[in-house]
């Protein structure tokens, strides 16, 4: 096969190519120009074969192109260009006149006459992975934006949280003081009353003076729930925290823990506390654990009264009860920060029997 | 084949040559002051690069890769450490470098960007060395790849990686210090080759 067949061979291969070819002699002077780099650049090979490099392309006169370019028709390494550092070697343009983002190497080519030097171009169009990346770039740097805005309003909310709590305590602690200087008065007061209806109001103004404290104090408890993540709770050992009082505590949930609020134990002690109050003839406490559809049924039980039906729908309210009216609601809301409902389902007459539902996912066997 | 000082000194120019054209080109392509320390030259067989790497540590290079064939055959490393890899990019391409930023991910542009600031190092290098050579090489065009030291040996032929001829230096951009080193490696033959026109050269 002569030499015009193999250039002609050559030709029509580098015309199917999906880049962009040049080949340049030892002058400079083009060789080759193919199809996809006529279609970019404007430019018909007949319109660019046997003209210089850089008469097509002044910017390629800058030294430091003419040296690398040089370098490789004197037997040099390959050079590459990429298109960070250059805008573009070879001017190729979009159909719509938008520039190619370019990646161009140069490499003596290896093939035709061996007494003939000249360098192979192979210009590569890599506009949509620049535009990808570019998009990928704003897209990540949007959501770090997005994160840190998230950050810092989380770091302010941090701080006028701990504002409140510090507001809340130190007013907190000036009032149980009042109240503390209130009751110490009074007791002198009760002491010098001799007058009944006197000692009478008296009562009742101590009684409300220690339903503040009883508010404030759980003002207190209710500030800490939600303050800590929910852990995992084994519920024997919170049972085993309650205070000892004259009912025995009995609990079969072994191995059992509920995902809840660190309160949790707080749950527990005003349960008993509820017995001790209310439950006048209870002589123990039961807490057992069932499986069931949904979940986990915890249940508390004692042998006592039992709450009256009518009671039933409102004894989880802020306020009702005989005593401050707060202790089952704060169970309430300890429980639901992990989703685990109560409702009370005993028999009146023959006890209260609390139930804790705790979803699938909340519990699990250690 | 033992090495004199002589031929180590006489490498050691022909390094510092080429990576000081390397320098003014880079300077040029930036329009910053790019200085290139001058490197420090060694060379090993494959056996005593070992212990060295593990000198080097174990950590990921990027690499930019050039093979050649010929009177001399072989294949020329040009690698920075991946933070130095990530400083270079930005360094070239003006691009302010957050350091707070957790993106240290070279994509594909940056590999390319990576790859010609190599190539311009190792043509720097090879371009002094061949012309002490005299001959015509063949290459292949650059590639990048990351991968650690002796993976980077190992993808040479066996028959190519007898010696080791490890260049390390540093470039100061715009008070950047950047780490970067050059491997050529080559089989014996070639090594012996290539010390045979170092002291024909030194001989005048």
């Amino acid at each position: 096969m002569g030499t015009d067949a193999i250039g002609r061979d050559i030709l029509r291969f580098s015309d199917a190519l999906p880049v962009g070819i040049c080949v340049i002699g030892w002058d400079r002077r083009i060789i080759l120009w193919n199809r996809t780099l006529a279609d970019w650049s404007g430019k018909k090979s007949e319109e660019t074969i046997g003209l210089l490099l850089d008469e097509i392309y002044p910017n390629l006169k800058r030294p430091s192109y003419q040296t690398r370019i040089d370098q490789v028709l004197n037997g040099g390494p390959p050079a590459v260009f990429s298109s960070q550092l250059h805008p573009s070697l070879f001017d190729c343009r979009h159909p719509d006149g938008t520039p190619r983002v370019q990646q161009t190497s140069i490499i003596r080519y290896p093939g035709g006459d061996p007494d003939t030097v000249s360098a192979l171009i192979i210009i590569e169009d890599v506009t949509e992975l620049d535009q990808e990346i570019r998009s990928a770039r704003n897209m990540r740097d949007q959501a770090l934006r997005l994160a840190g805005e998230r950050k810092a309003a989380e770091e302010s909310l941090e701080q006028l949280n701990a504002k409140l709590h510090l507001l809340s305590s130190v007013t907190r602690h000036d009032i149980l003081n009042k109240v503390m200087v209130i009751d110490g008065f009074l007791g002198f007061a009760e002491e010098m009353a001799t007058d009944p209806t006197l000692a009478e109001y008296l009562e009742h103004v101590r009684a409300a003076a220690m339903i503040i404290q009883n508010i404030l104090l759980f003002n207190r408890e209710y500030e800490k729930i939600g303050q800590s993540d929910p852990a995992w709770l084994s519920i024997e050992a919170q049972v085993q925290e309650i205070e000892p009082g004259d009912i025995p505590v009995s609990c079969d949930c072994p191995g059992i823990s509920v995902h809840a609020d660190p309160m949790l134990r707080k749950v527990f002690s005003n349960l008993y506390d509820n017995t001790l109050r209310h439950a006048d003839g209870a002589t123990h406490v039961r807490v057992a654990c069932q499986r069931t559809g949904s979940g986990l049924v915890i249940t508390w039980e004692d042998d006592g009264p039992g709450i009256p039906d009518d009671d039933k729908a409102d004894v989880f309210n802020r306020g009702f009860g005989r005593n401050t009216g707060l202790g089952l609601f704060l169970i309430r809301e300890i429980l639901s920060i992990t989703g685990i409902a109560i409702s009370e389902t005993g028999t009146p007459g023959e006890g209260v029997r609390f139930e804790l539902l705790v979803p699938e996912g909340g519990f699990r066997y250690d | 084949m033992e090495i004199h000082a002589d031929d180590l000194d006489a490498i050691r120019e022909l390094v510092n040559i080429g990576v000081g054209k390397a320098a003014g080109i880079l300077s040029e392509l930036t329009g910053s002051t790019i200085e290139l320390r001058i490197p420090e030259v060694s060379i090993y067989s494959e056996e005593e690069f070992r212990d060295v790497s593990r000198s080097l540590g174990e950590g990921r290079y990027s690499a930019i890769s050039l093979g050649f064939e010929g009177g001399f055959s072989g294949m020329t490393y040009s690698i920075f450490p991946g933070e130095s890899a990530h400083i270079l990019i930005h360094a070239v391409t003006g691009d302010a470098l957050d350091h707070d930023s957790a993106d240290t991910d070279v994509n594909s542009i940056s590999t390319e960007t990576l790859k010609e600031v190599g190539n311009i190092l190792i043509n720097g290098v090879m371009g002094s060395i061949t012309n002490v050579l005299g001959s015509n090489l063949v290459y292949t065009l650059p590639a990048y790849a990351e991968a650690d030291i002796p993976s980077l040996i190992q993808n040479v032929q066996k028959e190519h990686r007898e010696a080791i001829l490890l260049a390390e230096t540093r470039m100061f951009i715009r008070s950047l210090d950047i780490e970067g080193k050059i491997l050529i490696i080559m089989g014996t033959l070639s090594f012996e080759t290539l010390i045979s026109r170092v002291r024909e050269m030194q001989r005048g």
